[in-house]
């Protein structure tokens, strides 16, 4: 065994957290994750930074928020002052970090990747297609790989990202189901579907007309967009299932520090939304597995600490004993992963709109704010994991408010917003009521 | 690289990626005239082109690449000879060339393959490093993956068959209940796969002016859903699942040619 792993990130494409079945989803297959699972430890409390593609990958790759990189919508680049994790890497090994699959930070394929020997750019928008060459390309390097010292490889897929493609062919088709054999067999609607409680203007903006055009059966249709995701999802399950089994039949799973993630989540019905971009767990929560099978704990699920996007880089630098770039906002989890250590986490923060919509997860709570909308959104997270419920109005949980507030006021005073985002995203700190 | 969305009057598809629509986009043009000596349940070569689209009649529309089977019976079963190219952004080719021995039976179930993978770089040199053979068998009902000197057993049993040998089988498909285990490009499992027959009514509605409305779909396990289209002649000419079509097009490998080329020089940018 090395005493310094090789290293396989693998981020997949707007994958909800709940789409694993070692975790009890029985309406979706994933045996490639399950297995990652069983070798690993399992992160149920885990944030992207933003629920969109180039800020959230921002953030796994500098373990900045995206307001500090500078990418606050998708197409932008990160700050030059800001290494990215291969030009780190790179500055401080000898090592040449590999790179497969969707970058978007800013173009979203491209086999010009700073800091990365980009070995396979994929297709932008077909993952379909482009996810298998990601697959036979990191397959092809990792038995290939014979340099004797450690590889850092990304595989980053483009699924299930394409079920944004879905509605056009199946949301406002007006010739009806084209399978009736699926319909008896279609996955429930979830909890959360139908909106309960006060939200910001911009979601009921966004929900209102996004749904199927036939309202008589919209139901059995988000139905149908539920069951088509999950295909998505057991689609990029199958190439990483074939990655590991690669890693294995290579004799290097012992030796590889695997990483599993992705960029952000997916609506999945829930509120009546679809895709991403909003701040409900949704979207806001991500799956992660890290696995080192023979030295970290396996078959373990963390379901009370907080962890973020934000911490990839610094436990990646960990493993291989790099010092860490000034101001990373991430922590290493290496000591959680190793003997459960309990990081010193009062709560996470996650970004949407640009940043002028902020959410901060607490152990117990969830506070949804935006600086251009006076509706404020508090969650009890333990008893209404769903967020059906907002109670930022109750006189009950004034306190819980208070300190939420707090919480963001603490946070937003620590960033250091990039000079290129625009003044009507910035938050004022000082302004927040406390 | 300016962002270019969709142009003002660019309609969206609003139902799905059907012969008639994609012959109203022109990107289908019917079936290819039918090579001398083509016969389904015997030798044919036919080759698609690979192309996807982003729910419009015209934004983002692409060609990916081609895909080209040669189907030969001789004394030993089916063979099957195939090219896959998906040219991936800036021109980075990734080919797969695969032989594979089937069993000469309504799922031409595979017995012996061979694949080579390989991927060249953005300025089309070949990647030494990023290519591999994997040769796989069938023993005693028992499914073996050999490479690079390792031998391990898939957690695959028969009845199953591949992708690629699956355009023959729909091909030659008599309606009957057909149920199997996909072995995706010989190297994913995926299981509980069924064909069926889509309803006359809707296959008429959904194919092409002119052209037979017969379709055959494939559902199960780790797919969208995917539909075959046959020609008068039983040929699949035409395969769509979700955003991706494979069409029969004598034309694809040109077109893949210069679509790697134009990648290369740079003079095809797609953003989203």
């Amino acid at each position: 065994m090395n005493t310094e792993p090789s290293i396989l990130l693998i981020v997949t494409d707007q994958q909800h957290i709940d789409t694993i079945s070692a975790f009890g989803n029985r309406h979706v297959s994933t045996p490639g994750l399950d297995w990652l699972a069983e070798r690993g430890t399992a992160f149920r409390q885990s944030y992207c930074t933003y629920p969109l593609c180039s800020p959230a990958r921002s953030s796994i790759f500098t373990g900045r928020m995206p307001s500090e990189t500078g990418v606050f919508g998708n197409g932008n680049n990160v700050r030059t002052a800001i290494p990215n994790l291969g030009q780190w890497i790179a500055r401080h090994t000898d090592r040449e970090p590999a790179y497969s699959g969707k970058w978007h930070v800013r173009e979203p394929h491209t086999a010009f990747v700073p800091g990365f020997d980009v070995i396979a750019s994929g297709i932008n928008c077909k993952g379909q297609e482009g996810d298998k060459s990601v697959t036979q390309s990191c397959e092809d390097y990792v038995r290939n790989y014979d340099e004797g010292k450690p590889f850092f490889l990304a595989a980053m897929y483009t699924q299930p990202h394409d079920i944004g493609l879905w509605t056009s062919y199946n949301f406002r088709n007006r010739l009806g189901f084209p399978y009736p054999e699926l319909l008896d067999d279609l996955p429930p609607l979830p909890e959360s579907f139908e909106p309960t409680h006060e939200e910001p203007a911009r979601y009921r903006k966004r929900r209102s007309g996004s749904g199927p055009v036939d309202q008589e059966r919209a139901e059995a249709y988000w139905r149908y967009y539920v069951w088509g995701y999950y295909r998505h999802v057991e689609m990029v399950d199958a190439e990483i299932g074939r990655l590991l089994q690669a890693v294995e039949d290579a004799g290097g799973s012992e030796d590889t520090l695997i990483i599993f993630t992705s960029d952000h989540g997916e609506g999945m019905a829930e509120h009546q939304f679809r895709t991403k971009h909003f701040l409900y767990d949704a979207a806001a929560k991500v799956p992660l597995i890290i696995s080192w099978p023979g030295v970290l704990p396996e078959g373990r699920e963390e379901t009370g600490e907080l962890v973020s996007g934000l911490d990839l880089f610094p436990t990646i630098c960990d493993y291989w004993d790099l010092p860490l770039p000034e101001n990373v906002k991430g922590v290493s989890l290496r000591a959680l992963l190793e003997d459960g250590t309990r990081l010193d986490r009062k709560y996470v923060a996650v970004e949407c709109h640009g940043g002028s919509g902020q959410a901060i997860r607490s152990a117990d709570y969830k506070y949804i704010a935006h600086n251009d909308d006076p509706v404020e959104m508090l969650f009890n997270m333990r008893e209404d994991p769903a967020e059906t419920r907002n109670l930022a109005g109750s006189t009950e949980h004034a306190d819980a408010l208070r300190t939420h507030r707090g919480y963001l006021k603490e946070w937003l005073e620590g960033l250091e917003v990039a000079p290129s985002v625009p003044d009507k995203y910035r938050w004022s700190p000082s302004r927040i009521s406390v | 690289m300016p962002h270019k969305g969709p142009e003002p009057g660019d309609r969206a598809v609003d139902g799905l990626l059907s012969p008639r629509v994609l012959a109203e986009m022109g990107a289908f043009s019917g079936s290819p005239a039918l090579p001398a000596g083509c016969d389904v349940a015997g030798d044919w070569s036919q080759t698609y082109r690979i192309w996807g689209n982003s729910g419009r009649f015209r934004f983002q529309n692409k060609d990916m690449g081609y895909l080209r089977i040669d189907r030969r019976r001789d004394g030993e079963g089916l063979t099957f000879q195939v090219d896959h190219v998906l040219v991936n952004a800036d021109g980075i080719e990734n080919t797969v060339k695969a032989g594979i021995l089937c069993r000469d039976d309504e799922l031409a179930s595979p017995v012996r393959w061979r694949l080579e993978t390989g991927f060249t770089d953005a300025s089309r040199c070949p990647r030494p490093e990023l290519s591999l053979t994997l040769e796989g068998s069938v023993e005693d009902g028992r499914v073996f993956e050999t490479c690079r000197g390792s031998r391990r057993e898939l957690d695959l049993s028969p009845p199953f068959t591949a992708d690629w040998c699956l355009v023959d089988v729909v091909q030659r498909w008599a309606g009957q209940r057909i149920e199997f285990t996909l072995l995706e490009g010989l190297t994913k499992v995926k299981a509980g796969h069924h064909l069926g027959s889509m309803g006359a009514g809707l296959a008429a509605k959904l194919a092409a002016d002119g052209m037979r409305p017969r379709c055959v779909y494939e559902i199960g396990h780790a797919i969208l859903p995917r539909q075959y289209w046959l020609d008068d002649a039983d040929r699949v000419v035409l395969m769509t699942s979700n955003s991706v079509m494979y069409v029969l097009d004598d034309e694809a490998m040109q077109r893949t040619e210069e679509l790697t080329v134009d990648l290369i020089r740079g003079g095809v940018h797609y953003e989203y």
